[in-house]
């Protein structure tokens, strides 16, 4: 059993004031059962409570509204988290043959198709400048995944600040650097390329270990495995989800988990700090 | 018997002497929707040619001409900007000839949109939440899938009463048969149904007379009914619904539409500025404080609605909007997600689908339609664009497409490098002889013959259905032109179904 | 009422007015110039410069007779011009086309289309006279297609209060702007009969000339036109008569909800109060003074409105 305190701290500060804005936030733990949630706070600036409600996804997001003119917006998260240790290897009880025709029967793909559809942000050039490696019907899927994992995880070189938000995975290809949503971006294309369903992933993960991806929001992806269900990979890290990773939300790309979306009524520039502690007990 | 006789007699005499209609010419290849030959009306035309027969030429332009005038007073224009500082404003044209649809033909015409709007609101229905359709194959799931319309926020969501398609305006063409053939499936924001209840308004106070012959439907319950049907989907729990329109404001081409059905329904005409969301609820922001919106009438866009989901850069949006939707507190007219079932694509399988929700044949036909992306169909059309409409799958206004009879044959081989590139993104079809109809042309100060087609107005609210009894006959003023969208240099008729 | 349909039809009110007291202006003073008494007013100069004073045009370097007309008249480039007030107004109303009346308008596109299409050179030689009065008409239908037509609850309201504080604001324009060229005439030595004409044309200036000498049964002088167009309760051109409008139609509005110091109301009332009980003695001697204040007030009565009820 590991228990988690997180903090998670925006601040936004603008140049002119703002009219009006309505922002979401998705940044609060999900509860599921390799993990339960003991505890939510959170507050922000300005004198109104926030509003909870599902997104598409069933997560609860975070809803602020303000319509009176403000300079800063600020929003403290305060969570702990427990969650069973787990050993996330596993072997099939299937074989290659028969996982491969359940992944291709169409009554599955038609069921999964949210997560077999590419995105602007997962979109593939038409020719790839790399050979990945190939699903068939003679692997497992679960083995396939850790292929690719370790696959992505050395063709890629993290580096913070050579990819934003928007960075497609056509553009990853060219530069091979990126971040987590970049890793998570390429690892879903490649998954959908083959027809294994596969989402992406944010959250927070464990600062105390040394892994990459610890100071902001932290980004992986999961992909389907018959019989199994729902897995999680982490390519930045190379590792698969376990214990150490606390999972907000599941979505089909980024835009699906982003942390914060605000529309404001404002002409100036801001300026945005978002900080992450997540200490392990 | 014999007395009937000498009236026609005499009739014809009188066409003789001042018959604007007398130097009508019919076009051979075509069906002409009044004449059977030169100078001898369709019986249900028959009264209406005899009335214009009667004008002469300087009466007919003098009356023409103060129709202009009042649709210019009454703001009834479109601004077509243009490098000065003024915009040029200008009419649509409307031609003071009505068109008349016999009431059989009508019953026949109602029956089938109905069929296919029911079935197309069913379709959305099953394609949104169990995908029976496709997984049975009869729609190929990667069409769905792929359609920029295919909205994953309406995935698992069901709108009030099941209803997606509030108000559809599905567009129709007669071909040379006879037989009338469905153009397009309208389910957005269709315009148009503000020109028909003006074109109404304009051709009783400038041609009485003719209303005296011949008994027309009324088409003036149209806001009514479709605020009826919009307080039919009302969220749960709202007594007395809170109805609004939602316009992208008054520079948008269908503005005055927009505020003519705020008018003629006696409700709110609202901007996205004007709305905000709080806790999931929509609110109005009014001079005494806010009020809260249970249903919306929106002729926005699905991109442009709510900023936090879709276009982010989205002015005309509501940030919110879809959390309120989908937490149920107000209904959306048309549902999101609807243009996925009105794709030039989708278009194809319509029959398949009433016959796979309904279990009967369609009562009005489609159009033959070629998929490029489907390889035999994609070599045939490559073979024969000059025999052939190709169109995109995702625009409409008529723009895009390419007929291919007009076609150079530099245009034939850029339109083939055009489906070569995106397959998906082109349908085609053979190309069909609109029917035409006499027409005054201001230049000849003649009637000629020109195409029409007919856009009509189904709404669909929790148990009911309704549709208006006519429509908008929208012609092509240029001769040989095929396309008849107001965008396009089109006009538009009163259109009549009769008694 | 949707705030910005409410912001709309206020400043439909406010246009109207402000091109209607333009094109009256304009015409009363470059007319009454043509054949003056007095060889200032005579001069053509001086008259267009009290013509742009008024419309709050400072930018010409050169005074040119057909420059000032146009500028005044049928320039969509300048802001102020009668043309570019009439088409805000026009786009106001097409703003709040579904709260107005069909008859309403049409008056207000007829109107535009009459305005934006009269022809510059027309206008320019034989037409400044038939222009400026067809801007008077069209008023006059369209006023009388807002007392007509709509109903008489809160848009109506709001369209009144829009008129009526730019009725107050350019009356005292109005009045400022020929105290003025009054002053510069009196520094050169003219006789009270030949000042006369000024007074009678400031009258003009706002259509008031027939009521005034009806009222005093005399020939104007500035103790009774001034008198007339501060503090006369029936004159409808007066200041007076414009705050109690605006008191009238702006309870409507806010409902009598309170009379709290420094609310809308408060202040309305506080003003209409002040010139219930004004005499022409008490202002003589300070006449600019008082309409310096009166302007000041009533632009905060107006950002005051405009802020609770109109922003969106």
């Amino acid at each position: 059993m590991e228990e988690y305190n997180i903090e998670y701290i925006i601040e936004n500060r603008y140049e002119k004031p703002v009219r009006s804005a309505y922002y979401q936030l998705l940044v609060i733990p999900c509860i599921n059962d390799w993990q339960h949630v003991k505890e939510v706070k959170y507050f922000c600036s300005g004198n109104k409570e926030m509003h909870t409600s599902k997104n598409i996804f069933g997560f609860n997001t975070l809803s602020y509204n303000v319509r009176e003119a403000f300079n800063e917006f600020h929003f403290r998260l305060e969570a702990k988290v427990i969650k069973p240790l787990m050993n996330p290897f596993y072997v099939s009880p299937l074989l290659p043959y028969s996982e491969f025709e359940m992944l291709y029967s169409i009554n599955f793909q038609i069921d999964n198709h949210r997560y077999l559809s590419q995105t602007k942000l997962t979109q593939l050039p038409a020719i790839l400048n790399c050979t990945f490696p190939c699903y068939s019907n003679e692997i497992q899927v679960f083995d396939y995944l850790l292929q690719l994992n370790n696959y992505i995880y050395n063709l890629l070189e993290y580096s913070p600040e050579s990819t934003n938000i928007n960075t497609t995975v056509e553009e990853v290809l060219k530069i091979r650097k990126g971040v987590c949503q970049d890793y998570a971006h390429l690892f879903i294309s490649i998954c959908r390329l083959n027809k294994i369903p596969a989402r992406y992933v944010s959250g927070y993960l464990n600062q105390g270990v040394g892994f990459k991806g610890t100071s902001q929001l932290h980004a992986w992806v999961e992909a389907y495995v018959p019989d199994l269900g729902w897995v999680g990979l982490d390519a930045t890290n190379n590792l698969l989800a376990d214990h150490h990773y606390i999972k907000i939300a599941h979505g089909t790309d980024y835009c699906d988990c982003s942390p914060i979306i605000g529309v404001l009524d404002s002409s100036g520039l801001q300026r945005s700090i978002h900080s992450v502690t997540i200490l392990n007990q | 018997m014999q007395q009937k006789a000498v009236y026609y007699k005499t009739f014809d005499m009188e066409m003789q002497a001042t018959g604007l209609m007398n130097t009508y010419k019919l076009g051979n290849s075509h069906y002409d929707e009044v004449f059977k030959r030169i100078n001898e009306p369709k019986s249900h035309y028959q009264p209406i040619v005899e009335c214009f027969n009667q004008l002469s030429i300087s009466d007919f332009e003098r009356i023409n001409n103060e129709v202009k005038t009042a649709f210019f007073n009454q703001g009834i224009t479109f601004a077509v900007y243009s490098d000065e500082k003024k915009p040029d404003e200008r009419i649509f044209p409307f031609d003071l000839f009505p068109r008349i649809i016999s009431n059989e033909e009508w019953t026949k015409l109602e029956k089938g949109i109905i069929q296919r709007n029911i079935a197309i609101n069913l379709f959305l229905d099953d394609i949104y939440h169990k995908k029976m359709i496709l997984k049975d194959k009869v729609v190929p799931a990667e069409l769905i899938f792929s359609s920029k319309n295919y909205l994953k926020e309406m995935d698992g969501f069901s709108p009030v009463g099941g209803i997606y398609t509030h108000i559809s305006g599905t567009d129709l063409i007669k071909h040379i048969d006879g037989e009338y053939y469905i153009l397009e499936d309208n389910l957005r924001c269709p315009s148009g149904v503000s020109y028909v209840l003006s074109n109404r308004m304009a051709l009783k106070k400038s041609l009485f007379d003719l209303f005296n012959k011949l008994k027309s439907k009324n088409v003036y319950q149209y806001p009514e009914q479709l605020l009826e049907v919009l307080k039919t989907v009302k969220p749960k729990n709202v007594d007395v619904p809170t109805v609004v329109i939602v316009t992208p404001g008054m520079y948008n081409s269908a503005y005055f539409e927009h505020s003519f059905l705020a008018l003629k329904m006696g409700i709110p005409l609202v901007e996205g500025r004007d709305l905000y969301v709080e806790k999931d609820f929509v609110y109005m922001k009014t001079i005494h404080g806010p009020i809260k919106v249970d249903v919306i009438y929106r002729r926005v866009d699905d991109e442009f609605i709510d900023p936090l989901c879709f276009r982010k850069d989205s002015m005309l949006g509501v940030p919110g909007l879809m959390n309120a939707y989908r937490a149920g507190n107000v209904t959306l007219a048309n549902a999101p997600g609807t243009g996925v079932a009105d794709d030039k694509a989708v278009y194809h399988y319509v029959p398949s689908i009433i016959k796979y929700y309904l279990h009967e044949e369609p009562i009005l036909n489609n159009v033959h339609t070629y998929h490029c992306e489907d390889p035999s169909e994609n070599k045939y059309v490559l073979e024969n664009i000059d025999k052939l409409v190709v169109k995109p799958v995702d625009e409409s206004g008529g723009y895009g497409i390419s007929i291919g009879t007009t076609l150079s044959k530099e245009e034939i081989e850029e339109v083939k490098v055009k489906i070569k590139s995106n397959p998906r993104k082109y349908i085609a079809q053979p190309i069909m002889s609109l029917s035409v109809h006499p027409t005054f042309i201001e230049e000849t100060k003649e009637f000629e013959p020109r195409h029409i087609d007919l856009r009509t107005f189904c709404l669909m609210g929790k148990n009911t259905e309704y549709i208006l009894k006519g429509g908008l006959t929208r012609v092509a003023l240029r001769r040989g032109n095929l396309i008849v969208n107001s965008s396009q240099g089109g006009g538009s008729k009163d259109t009549w179904v009769l008694e | 009422m949707l705030s910005r349909v409410a912001n709309n039809l206020y400043w439909m009110g406010r246009y109207i007015e402000r091109a209607d007291h333009l094109a009256r202006y304009s015409k009363a003073s470059y007319f009454s110039s043509l054949d003056a008494p007095i060889l200032k007013t005579f001069d053509r100069n001086f008259v267009l410069e009290s013509i742009l004073y008024m419309a709050g045009i400072f930018d010409m370097e050169q005074i040119n007779e057909k420059d000032v007309l146009y500028k005044i008249g049928l320039d969509a480039q300048n802001s102020n011009s009668i043309i570019s007030n009439i088409t805000s107004a026009r786009e106001n109303a097409r703003g709040a086309r579904n709260a107005i009346s069909t008859d309403l308008w049409e008056a207000i596109n007829k109107y535009y289309h009459l305005v934006t299409n009269y022809p510059q050179e027309t206008y320019l030689t034989t037409g400044f006279y038939d222009f400026t009065q067809m801007v008077s008409d069209q008023t006059s239908i369209v006023t009388s297609k807002i007392f007509g037509t709509l109903l008489h609850d809160g848009e109506y309201a709001i369209i009144l209060i829009g008129m009526h504080i730019e009725r107050a604001i350019q009356i005292i324009r109005i009045i400022n702007s020929k105290l003025h060229d009054i002053y510069k005439i009196e520094q050169a030595g003219h006789t009270v009969t030949e000042l006369s004409f000024e007074w009678t044309n400031l009258l003009k200036c706002v259509e008031s000339f027939d009521m005034n000498r009806k009222f005093y049964r005399n020939i104007p002088n500035r103790e009774q036109v001034l008198e007339f167009l501060i503090v006369n309760p029936n004159c409808p051109r007066s200041i007076s008569f414009s705050l109690r409008g605006l008191k009238r139609y702006e309870k409507n509005i806010s409902r009598n909800e309170n009379h709290d110091i420094n609310t809308i109301s408060y202040k309305i009332n506080k003003l209409c109060g002040q010139y219930d009980y004004l005499s022409f003695d008490e202002f003589k001697d300070d006449i600019y003074g008082l309409l310096n204040n009166t302007q000041a007030k009533v632009l905060e009565i107006s950002e005051d409105f405009e802020m609770k009820y109109l922003s969106f």
